[in-house]
């Protein structure tokens, strides 16, 4: 489970990474485009699709992580309870949330099988759809995964609470 | 199909958002699946199974969305850059020889981060390392360190670039730019109020003197260091008001621009990891709720439940004022127990269009929600600053830390209050700049 988070960790990173040149690249030229008042042209086309379609890249491969780590709840009407009795609303959960994620990469298997079917293909560099809805497939596969794992392991499941950037992790 | 009206099951399904949150169920999960259940019993079990072939692609595919995570990663990029500390010296340095100076640069230094970071507890944890240890080693109060540092923490999600009011802007299909500028006012007076709120705790305590008075930089040096900080919040906003980024290539110009500063004060291949981890794991939580409020927005839309209620509210015979004072009082209410963006996703797209019928300005709405959901983040239970501020002084009890934030949860009501009264607050630099 752990090579199977960090092949997902560095997913996200590379992804994010690439969004970040991708937008940082199309200002440039089109600075540099401008500045030279036309001479200089290295603007390239498609860069909306670029960082849209490394959002979903780093997004999605995000989700395993934030599985294993423990998803965003509020757990002040529950703290009263008995630690098993948390433990076991936990382990729950992270089942049903590791059910809709597989229901999600099944939902986006179909979308592989229609895409592939029409021929879709993206708008402005006419990649073919379906190898992000493939992409989408795996990473809510491993996602469930996480989340059964979560669920079913030994130690007892993690909660957060809080959505924001996390404090901890920004400092 | 339901022999239940619509509106019956989009009220039920809320109730039963609301039970799975209270059982503790991870709010993403709570509204996917309280927002498939609704719609599946509205429009059909094959419809709502659809929902989830396109809503995460959407979501995860918007273009508008890029700008969280970049502009997340450019606050990540700011720590690592070391602008926290720089910022810290330099407010220490301009508050020297005034009462509980630490307190009021601790402030002043949050102000300065939420210029390059949209998060409030990011600006909390971060500063909180920087400015605890300080304000204990000159033995200020627990209560005021702690409470100053939580309140401060605060203006990171009202000061541009949020992303609150980003993600408000978003679902209410608001321009950025003008949310972003209409924030910009209630963020300098959420500041100024915090400093008369130390200079008047200060005044009334018992605690020995708080001046500094020992420095060793010189004024000129020490804002020299924060410097980069301007130069990022002057990229973002300049280059988004000055027509030359969209909202999205601004967030990423700032990030990359922070990347630069960072690598330039020496970060090494650790930090940059770090950097990039945080902003992975943040956006993970931000994105999965978005994707949960993304199909709760489903059912809201084929329950019309909203309509429901503008209509439910007409019958009542309200005042608009009236109407607003509720919407503000579920805010406080509802933001003391669950997280704020989750709480803006949520509830914004059922309020919004009372709101709009009502005659009120949505830009403005979009500044006093999130300030009354702000409110929450330094109340208890779920005061999520507070137990940002905890993890940094774990040996400071909640209650003396939630006892320190008191004076602060007053000030934040007096400014909803003048929000409330003079809309002009948060509305007269974007109608000054015609982005409104």
């Amino acid at each position: 489970m752990r090579l199977l988070l960090k092949v997902f960790d560095w997913t996200a990173g590379l992804a994010l990474t690439f969004m970040l040149a991708v937008v940082t690249a199309s200002i440039l030229t089109r600075m540099l485009y401008g500045l030279s008042g036309g001479a200089v042209n290295l603007m390239f086309s498609g860069a909306i699709e670029l960082a849209s379609y490394s959002l979903l890249a780093t997004v999605v491969a995000s989700f395993p992580r934030a599985a294993a780590e423990g998803l965003v709840s509020v757990d002040i009407f529950t703290d009263r309870l008995p630690g098993w009795v948390n433990g076991a609303l936990d382990r729950f959960w992270s089942l049903v949330v590791a059910a809709v994620a597989l229901m999600i990469a099944y939902a986006a298997w179909a979308q592989v099988a229609i895409s592939m079917r029409r021929n879709d293909e993206t708008q402005d560099l006419g990649m073919a759809m379906y190898w992000f809805y493939g992409y989408e497939m795996v990473a809510f596969i491993a996602f469930g995964l996480t989340a059964a794992w979560v669920a079913l392991r030994w130690n007892a499941p993690r909660r957060q609470v809080g959505t924001e950037a996390r404090g901890e992790d920004a400092a | 199909m339901s022999a239940l009206s619509p509106q019956l099951i989009g009220f039920l399904s809320i109730g039963f958002l609301l039970l799975l949150i209270a059982l503790r169920c991870p709010i993403a999960l709570a509204m996917m699946l309280a927002g498939l259940g609704g719609f599946a019993a509205i429009v059909g079990h094959g419809p709502a199974l659809a929902i989830l072939e396109t809503a995460p692609f959407d979501v995860a595919t918007s273009y508008s969305f890029t700008m969280v995570p970049l502009f997340i990663l450019m606050g990540n990029f700011a720590v690592q850059a070391g602008l926290s500390a720089d910022l810290f010296t330099a407010a220490r340095r301009l508050m020297r020889g005034w009462r509980g100076g630490l307190a009021l640069a601790s402030v002043t230094a949050c102000g300065g981060f939420s210029a390059v970071s949209g998060s409030s507890l990011a600006t909390a944890a971060t500063m909180a390392r920087v400015a605890l240890p300080e304000m204990r080693a000159h033995g200020y109060s627990m209560r005021l360190a702690t409470g100053s540092l939580a309140a401060g923490g605060t203006l990171g999600i009202m000061i541009p670039p949020s992303i609150a009011l980003l993600l408000y802007a978003l679902i209410t299909e608001q321009s950025v730019g003008a949310m972003f500028l209409a924030g910009f006012l209630p963020g300098i007076l959420a500041y100024l109020l915090y400093i008369v709120t130390i200079i008047i705790v200060v005044r009334f305590s018992a605690a020995a003197d708080m001046s500094l008075k020992e420095d060793a930089q010189t004024l000129a040096q020490a804002l020299i260091k924060a410097i980069p900080v301007v130069v990022l919040f002057g990229i973002v906003m300049g280059g988004l008001y000055g027509g030359l980024f969209t909202p999205t290539e601004a967030a990423g110009a700032g990030a990359f621009v922070a990347l630069l500063f960072a690598l330039f004060r020496g970060m090494r291949h650790a930090g940059f990891a770090t950097a990039i981890r945080d902003t992975i794991r943040t956006s993970a939580s931000i994105f999965l709720i978005i994707i949960g409020a993304e199909i709760f927005g489903y059912l809201l839309s084929v329950s019309q439940i909203s309509f429901e209620l503008v209509s439910m509210i007409r019958g009542m015979g309200l005042e608009p004022w009236q109407v607003l004072l509720i919407i503000i009082g579920f805010f406080i209410v509802f933001g003391l127990f669950m997280d704020s963006l989750a709480m803006i996703l949520l509830t914004v797209p059922i309020f919004y269009p009372l709101v709009i019928e009502s005659g009120f300005d949505p830009i403005w709405f979009g500044i006093v929600a999130v300030v009354a959901v702000e409110l929450g983040l330094i109340t208890p239970p779920v005061g999520m600053n507070l137990f940002v501020i905890k993890s940094v002084a774990p040996d400071v009890s909640m209650r003396d830390i939630m006892m320190g934030c008191l004076p602060f949860v007053f000030a934040d009501i007096v400014r909803l209050g003048l929000l409330v009264l003079f809309p002009a607050i948060a509305l007269f630099i974007p109608n000054l700049l015609g982005a409104h």
